[in-house]
């Protein structure tokens, strides 16, 4: 497809072409290269590339997944004829509907480019997936019991030009063509790689990597694509419950979340006022920095003596580090790592706590105070997936006489709650996540909060009665110049790729591979 | 640093600039088509 004119500009002047088209992806692009694309000669070779790729390729776009984002489509409709001048049958090869857990291979829709075998080659280092036979009947193809269910093999599918290799996932699901796409930051590992989230109707059905080579590169692991689901589960939060429930409840919801924000603002208020010492806040790695910015200085306005703490981070296992080789060993140079720590902004929300408050406070510590009995209030903030806190945190915490959760699944932890006030998901919000090497990007809300359109900076400002609406790039430069550690913020618009916060960068390690 | 001509055009690439021609036509806003 990419045949191209290419010639040398001679020192007299004069240009000297070569005989033949020739494959621009192959050949350098040097000084005094002279490159025509757009010669009838050129034209003339692009519709005839179309039409060899077209010979055995079957017209379903209609039922095809890839369709509205397919590479053939869009060629054949610019560089193609209209129609087929084939009249012999088409080869038509039996679909693989087992390529891995999460893939599946049209094979008479593959155009041979390769881009998958070369990824798994290359990148994962795996190499699950070739090509078998020659010539017309070439086709991709795994090795009998070795199915591509590596960790990043979620990637070919979106490296796939046509409709080949399609994500069972998403298979007949939405036409790409409803689909509305914001960036985002997956929250699924401290990695932070850049996501686009494609959503129709305020359903989230993929999510797909945004290339930023500050953050991650160009690709996403299968743990964060498809681990997103947990925003749709049955389990979600939508309104908000207490247990001593007012006598009067008349079912309008504007109502019943001003009951229980009033009720939340009046009793810690009444509690600060007694002793600020009594009160803790459960900050979660989920949060997003400007959400830790308001409730940590609604709080510290009703009393400096109210004890802030970070919640446990989650880890699981160790990094993961990509290419492997085929024993499963990491080779160098890495070009991708599953992080082990596995939450998006643990160094965004520490640094607004270390602001507000110097002496940093030990979860374990305020665990010890409810068990003692020496709390009044709780205030624990969720919003990532389920499982983050112990059932003996939950214990704990279930002793202080106030418990107030805001979350956005139903758990251990709000089935003790006194206060349940539902969150949003990290598609629900706008924000900024400081990834594990210092660097702060934007997510952006693409779907409405499920808890009648409240997410949890509206409750923030609304506990705090903050007037105005959120806006999140206001808040950053408001941010910037509270915490000192986020000064970098106060562009308020942190582009696409966001910004790095040196404060915030890890030491500087040996460079790996170096030899001691 | 050296000057490829992509459809008449001047691109100018930088010394450490290892590119094809795919990607220095697309420098100049050239698309070629490729897979």
């Amino acid at each position: 497809m990419c045949l191209v004119e290419v010639g040398e500009k001679k020192p007299d002047g004069t240009v000297a072409m070569m005989p033949k088209l020739v494959p621009a992806c192959q050949t350098p692009a040097k000084d005094n290269t002279v490159v025509v694309t757009d010669s009838q000669k050129v034209k003339e070779a692009q519709a005839a590339t179309l039409e060899y790729l077209l010979l055995n390729h079957p017209l379903d776009c209609p039922t095809c997944d890839q369709a509205g984002e397919c590479y053939l489509q869009d060629y054949s409709y610019r560089f193609g004829r209209a129609e087929s001048r084939l009249k012999e049958p088409k080869i038509i090869r039996p679909d693989k509907d087992y390529i891995g857990d999460q893939i599946t291979l049209f094979t008479d829709r593959c155009v041979m480019c390769s881009r998958c075998v070369r990824f798994t080659r290359e990148f994962s280092g795996t190499s699950e997936l070739q090509i078998i036979d020659r010539g017309n009947h070439a086709e991709i193809d795994i090795f009998p019991g070795q199915p591509c269910n590596n960790k990043l093999a979620g990637n070919v599918v979106d490296l796939c030009p046509v409709g080949a290799l399609c994500s069972k996932d998403f298979l007949y699901k939405q036409r790409v063509w409803w689909l509305k796409t914001r960036d985002s930051v997956c929250p699924g590992c401290s990695t932070g790689c850049s996501i686009f989230v494609d959503e129709n109707e305020d359903h989230v059905y993929r999510l797909r990597p945004r290339e930023n080579h500050l953050a991650q590169g160009q690709f996403m692991c299968d743990e964060g694509r498809f681990g997103y689901k947990y925003i749709h589960a049955e389990e979600r939060l939508t309104v908000p419950e207490w247990k001593q429930a007012p006598t009067q409840t008349n079912g309008f919801a504007g109502p019943r979340w001003m009951e229980a924000l009033n009720h939340v603002r009046e009793s810690f208020k009444q509690l600060a006022k007694k002793n600020g010492q009594e009160i803790v806040a459960v900050f979660s790695p989920w949060m997003t920095c400007e959400e830790a910015y308001l409730l940590a200085s609604w709080l510290k306005k009703l009393s400096p003596k109210v004890r802030l703490t970070l919640g446990p981070i989650p880890v699981e296992g160790e990094d993961d580090r990509y290419p492997k080789n085929w024993r499963g060993e990491p080779l160098e140079p890495t070009r991708f790592t599953i992080r082990a720590e596995k939450c998006p902004n643990r160094l965004g929300v520490a640094a607004v706590l270390a602001q507000f408050q110097p002496s940093t406070e030990d979860f374990s510590s305020i665990l010890n105070a409810a068990r003692a009995g020496q709390l009044q209030a709780a205030y624990v903030v969720g919003g990532g997936p389920p499982g983050w806190l112990t059932s003996d945190d939950v214990r704990s915490l279930a002793q202080v006489p106030l418990l107030v959760v805001q979350d956005i699944l139903r758990s251990e932890l709000t089935a003790a709650a006194h206060v349940i006030l539902p969150g949003a998901s990290f598609n629900e919000k706008d924000g900024t996540y400081v990834n594990h090497a210092g660097l702060a990007q934007m997510i952006f809300r693409s779907t409405h909060p499920v808890a009648e359109g409240y997410n949890d900076t509206r409750i923030f400002m609304e506990l705090a009665h903050r007037e105005g609406l959120f806006n999140a790039k206001n808040m950053r430069q408001e941010i910037a110049q509270q915490v000192s550690a986020l000064r970098p913020l106060s562009a308020g618009d942190l582009g696409p790729t966001g910004v790095m916060l040196p404060a915030l960068q890890p030491a500087p390690q040996q460079p790996m591979g170096a030899k001691a | 640093m050296s000057i490829v001509t992509i459809n008449g055009q001047d691109v100018t690439l930088e010394d450490n600039e290892r590119l094809n021609v795919v990607q220095a036509a697309k420098k100049a806003n050239v698309e070629i088509p490729h897979y």
